[in-house]
């Protein structure tokens, strides 16, 4: 049973045909990761499946139900997207950021009550944020920013994480971190797409990798069998230099940092 | 969590603090004048059966200015929030967005051109539609996630040509007197009005403000962007529709009345923003309450100013304003290049 499933995707934009009928199918407790050269369609394709995307051809189901027969606010509920190069248009401060989280489960009256608060303290925890939740966003770095926005999500605690190169901005350290973290939801019962184009960090943390091409899946399955020598030669016009092709998509490296606590 | 609560009483004090102020400002304003008003003498005077001075001065020719003032600057410091947390650009406000001069236009067209003559609704109406279309027009020519610069532009562009067809209409005046009681209303004023204006004015901005109410939380969520406000359940296009008219209808009912009286919707927001902590939601109610204040201290200044003809409101919120956009522009630069 497919937790958010997509057949035969097609989106044109302009004149230019972004996806020709992709299928992709996301599975509970599963992190599957999105690669692809510039252009294959990974950032359209990902908001498709968060129904920000009009479709002109296929269809995009949560939980089997056709995404726009999902009222707006259970979508929003169940699925939290997290944009490429997120901003805040207004210098606010970090935690009120984060709490903006729990708008899909607020009326516009209603006060954020005592499990809205929890659920935003646990983003922050869990994001290592705590420590900046009085600072604000627009003086915070790259990386901060980054993770501060992914805390927005989180505190939406929401069963499918959508993210859009979410590691770009980090560091390695963080890089790893942010990973962990989004495998750690999708162990927890949850499921994250996330367009990546680090091939070693989808390698070592997705369960799944699926490889566009050109607005087509080109591969789909775990990371031994999407990162092959002709995948990559077709796809990405790369060849790896290693023997055995996986080999060139090792994780050698890890992080020293304890999980800090806030000061 | 405790922060929090303190955080939400910090809110509310400053919602409490500038109410009370309004309210002072709002009898001070009663009783300022060339001719200073013993409030309760005039009050009591008022209540009985044969009028006198003091209380013709008070009912017909002081409340109607106080109320025209609150109202009209109220409606255009909630104006000016909502646009700039709708289009999340510091520099929007109904005066750039091109909604207070097509609000001109419309009343314009509708005061001196006798449309819709002895229908009461047609002056307000004139103005909302002219505001609304401005609005749209502005909307269209910059796009969705227009830039400062864009939108700008767009904003020049359109106040340009509403301007240009106010002159039209100038030009083909039928009489020099019209001519120059246009002018005259388009300086901008809250004075020479009985309560019969004021009973005009309300019943869109009314409206307009109920529109407005509960649009907040979208507009904090919009702070993410577009996109990760609908990810977030915001129904932006009906959002969007629903805040246009709102200041449509305010900023139209406003102006059809007051004429055009600048600035007040930049600069009020602008100023409160950083005291509730650049939320724009919360800035919404603040805002609103701070217009009135802003404007009612303008025409109290206008009142008490030694000129042989008594300075227009809308002149001295401008000679304020254009200053204070200019230095915004500079900051804006330095920030956003």
């Amino acid at each position: 049973m497919s937790l958010l499933k997509g057949s035969a995707v097609c989106v044109t934009l302009g004149d230019h045909p972004v996806l020709r009928g992709v299928d992709i199918e996301l599975r509970p407790g599963e992190l599957l990761g999105l690669i692809g050269p510039n252009g294959a369609g990974k950032s359209t394709l990902l908001r498709a499946l968060a129904g920000l995307q009009t479709l002109h051809g296929g269809a995009v189901a949560l939980d089997g139900v056709p995404l726009e027969r999902n009222g707006p606010q259970l979508r929003a509920r169940a699925m939290a997207y997290l944009a490429q190069n997120g901003e805040a248009h207004w210098p606010i401060e970090v935690e009120r950021l984060v709490a903006l989280g729990r708008t899909p489960h607020l009326t516009p009256w209603q006060r954020p009550g005592d499990k809205d608060r929890a659920a935003v303290l646990r983003a922050l925890e869990q994001t290592d944020t705590l420590g900046l939740r009085e600072r604000l966003f627009t003086t915070l770095s790259g990386g901060e920013r980054m993770r501060v926005l992914l805390a927005r999500a989180l505190a939406v605690q929401p069963r499918v994480i959508l993210a859009d190169e979410p590691v770009a901005a980090l560091d390695p350290a963080h890089q790893l971190e942010v990973m962990a973290l989004l495998r750690a939801h999708c162990e927890g019962g949850g499921a994250a797409l996330v367009v990546l184009h680090d091939l070693t960090l989808g390698g070592h943390f997705c369960h799944r990798l699926q490889l566009l091409h050109q607005g087509r899946a080109l591969a789909e399955g775990r990371p031994d069998e999407v990162l092959t020598r002709e995948n990559l030669e077709r796809a990405y016009g790369i060849t790896p230099t290693t023997a055995n092709v996986i080999d060139a998509f090792r994780l050698n490296w890890r992080t020293h940092r304890a999980p800090r606590t806030t000061d | 969590m405790s922060r929090r609560r303190e955080f939400l009483s910090a809110q509310g004090r400053l919602v409490m603090l500038l109410s009370a102020a309004l309210a002072t400002l709002f009898l001070l304003s009663l009783v300022t004048g060339a001719n200073p008003l013993p409030l309760w003498r005039a009050l009591h005077e008022s209540l009985a059966d044969t009028p006198t001075v003091l209380s013709l001065i008070l009912t017909e020719v002081r409340l109607p200015r106080s109320l025209i003032a609150l109202v009209a600057g109220a409606s255009l410091g909630l104006g000016g929030a909502l646009l700039q947390g709708l289009l999340r650009n510091p520099l929007a406000s109904p005066g750039l967005i091109g909604s207070a001069s097509g609000a001109s236009l419309g009343a314009v067209s509708v005061l001196y051109f006798g449309l819709g003559a002895g229908f009461w609704a047609a002056l307000p109406l004139g103005g909302m539609s002219g505001a609304l279309l401005a609005m749209l027009l502005v909307y269209l020519l910059a796009g969705r996630d227009a830039s400062i610069v864009t939108l700008i532009l767009a904003g020049v562009a359109i106040n340009a040509t509403m301007l240009a067809l106010i002159s039209l209409l100038l030009n083909l005046a039928p009489s020099p007197y019209a001519v120059q009681e246009m002018v005259l209303w388009m300086l901008g004023s809250v004075a020479n009005h009985g309560m019969d204006a004021f009973w005009i004015m309300l019943p869109g901005t009314l409206l307009g403000w109920l529109l407005a109410l509960g649009s907040g939380r979208a507009l904090d969520a919009l702070t993410l962007g577009e996109e990760t406000a609908r990810s977030m359940g915001v129904d932006l296009v009906r959002l969007r529709w629903r805040l246009f008219l709102a200041v449509a209808l305010t900023v139209g009912s406003a102006v059809s009345i007051t004429g055009s009286i600048g600035f007040v919707g930049l600069v009020v927001p602008h100023l409160l923003r950083p005291l509730v902590g650049y939320m724009p939601g919360r800035l919404l109610p603040v805002s609103a309450l701070g217009g009135g204040l802003m404007l009612l201290l303008a025409d109290m200044a206008v009142r008490l100013l030694p000129a042989g003809t008594e300075i227009k409101v809308g002149v001295i919120t401008s000679l304020v304003g254009a200053p204070f956009f200019l230095y915004l522009i500079l900051k804006t630069r330095r920030v956003q290049p």
